[in-house]
């Protein structure tokens, strides 16, 4: 099980994460950077000290090529090598055919594309033999063929497909800013008991743009729309992203810490 | 449009967007993840080169070479060709001309992270069995023997300065290079049976050394092994 305030692994902290007397409660890894056998092993070493949930990237839910199912099975193995919380993936498609772009790209919110992805989330169900857990995405475009909003299409695709959600709601922010989208609107749509865990993260700003770079700290925004999520869900973990430009260990628990008791404060 | 052929637009869009663009956004993040990809593969390629030559380079190579593997792990499989391209092209690049053999070694070393670690060899097991003159002596397989006629083992440890046969593993998590002298790397590189190796006149220090430091793991037999 987890609960409280995690962390995204990253090599640069290892040491401290394991040393450090200041710890978060638990972290999440991305499974596509344990793939070699040698971190699969720091994978497991991290396991041994933490609760685990896993992330990927590559199972590219929305593309059109054959699931890996050789994919699956690996991050299935690792999951249970780790004895880990939960499994999730995107919302998104990040291969066009067998050429992969490695970056997510935004679904169109259309009924093709709900019975599209259900199909594929359940596949990957099946192949794992344990539930996968759905991130909303950031875009920077919307499709001309959207039929939906961004809750009526997360809410549609949990009840087609069964999954539940990884919650981002640096995400959401963003989303809202690039398209007008209301973040609060899609964050009290959905219902809170389908949602593993949330993400906090920050973006940077680009030619009047939020980008999801996951380098700065979650936004007043971000940290809002925490609040109110815990008001709706108190004890729903949290997960504090960050990717690049990666800050000193002591930093991102000072960033974490601060992100705790904004909420504690308030509540 | 179905999903694919709106997948297929989508991309043609991307790949066709202003600079600066939203479109854009996609098409820099999908070059930047592979670009740092490779940066994490060949680092210390990226330390000689510095950052601004090795990212155009990388950058052109992400453009020309389409990613069809789901792992980044596998990224830069022609990156070898491309700076021996590169160095013959360009007459500034003259010094550079061991990036190409940096680029094989370092592929190697990141591809010894995948490698499942052997079993210390068993000496008792693997003498027990019959038959021994037609065996073969089993490489372990997180090492890596290559040659070079460029001294890079002095990139990893500024204290050795060789060229020729290297030994490459992995100690915990870092690339442990160990210059061999030609009788051991052709011993590491033959596929001769014992008798075979017994008949060549090898001394048995060179096998015995192989062994204790694990380059070798075991005895490959007509139809068993001991690793």
């Amino acid at each position: 099980m987890i609960s409280g305030f995690g962390v995204g692994f990253r090599q640069k902290y290892r040491r401290d994460l394991l040393q450090n007397e200041v710890k978060p409660d638990w972290l999440e890894l991305l499974a596509d950077n344990h793939a070699s056998n040698l971190d699969r092993a720091i994978a497991v070493e991290m396991s041994s000290a933490f609760p685990i949930a896993i992330h990927t990237v590559g199972m590219n839910l929305g593309g059109t090529a054959p699931i890996d199912l050789q994919y699956c099975r690996t991050i299935a193995e690792l999951a249970d090598d780790c004895n880990a919380a939960f499994v999730s993936d995107h919302l998104a498609f990040t291969a066009v055919g067998n050429r992969f772009h490695h970056d997510l790209w935004p679904m169109p919110r259309t009924i093709e594309a709900i019975e599209h992805l259900s199909k594929r989330i359940k596949k990957v169900h099946s192949v794992m033999g344990r539930p996968l857990f759905i991130e909303n995405i950031s875009t920077y475009v919307r499709h001309d063929s959207d039929q939906m909003s961004e809750q009526e299409f997360l809410h549609r695709l949990s009840e087609q497909s069964g999954c539940g959600f990884i919650l981002d709601l640096n995400n959401l922010a963003i989303n809202e800013f690039n398209h007008g989208e209301s973040a609060m609107e899609v964050l009290t749509a959905i219902d809170p008991s389908s949602i593993a865990y949330v993400h906090i993260a920050g973006g940077e700003l680009k030619n009047e743009v939020i980008v999801d770079t996951h380098s700065t700290p979650p936004t007043k925004q971000v940290l809002e729309l925490l609040k109110t999520m815990q008001g709706l869900a108190p004890d729903l973990p949290v997960l504090l992203e960050w990717d690049s430009e990666l800050p000193s260990y002591s930093e991102l628990m000072k960033v974490l810490s601060t992100s705790r008791s904004t909420v504690r404060t308030d509540s | 449009m179905n999903m694919k052929q709106m997948q297929d637009a989508f991309l043609k869009s991307v790949l066709n967007a202003p600079k600066g663009s939203r479109l854009d956004i996609y098409r820099a993040n999908s070059i930047g993840i592979r670009v740092n990809a490779l940066s994490l593969i060949f680092p210390k390629v990226l330390e000689v080169v510095g950052v601004n030559t090795f990212e155009a380079v990388a950058t052109h190579y992400v453009l020309d070479f389409d990613s069809t593997d789901v792992s980044l792990d596998r990224e830069g499989r022609y990156f070898e060709q491309r700076w021996k391209e590169i160095i013959s092209e360009h007459e500034g690049y003259t010094e550079l001309q061991y990036i190409p053999d940096l680029v094989r070694l370092e592929q190697n070393i990141h591809g010894l992270r995948f490698k499942t670690p052997n079993l210390p060899f068993d000496w008792e097991s693997a003498f027990a069995n019959q038959g021994l003159d037609n065996a073969r002596f089993k490489r372990s397989d997180p090492v890596y023997l290559m040659h070079s006629n460029w001294s890079l083992v002095s990139l990893f440890d500024d204290k050795i300065r060789h060229h020729g046969w290297i030994v490459v593993r992995l100690q915990n998590g870092q690339p442990k290079i160990s210059p061999v002298n030609e009788e051991m790397a052709n011993f590491l590189n033959s596929d001769q049976t014992l008798q075979e190796l017994h008949d060549s006149g090898l001394e048995s220090d060179v096998i015995e050394s192989a062994i204790r430091k694990g380059w070798v793991c075991g005895l490959i037999f007509t139809e068993t092994s001991t690793c």
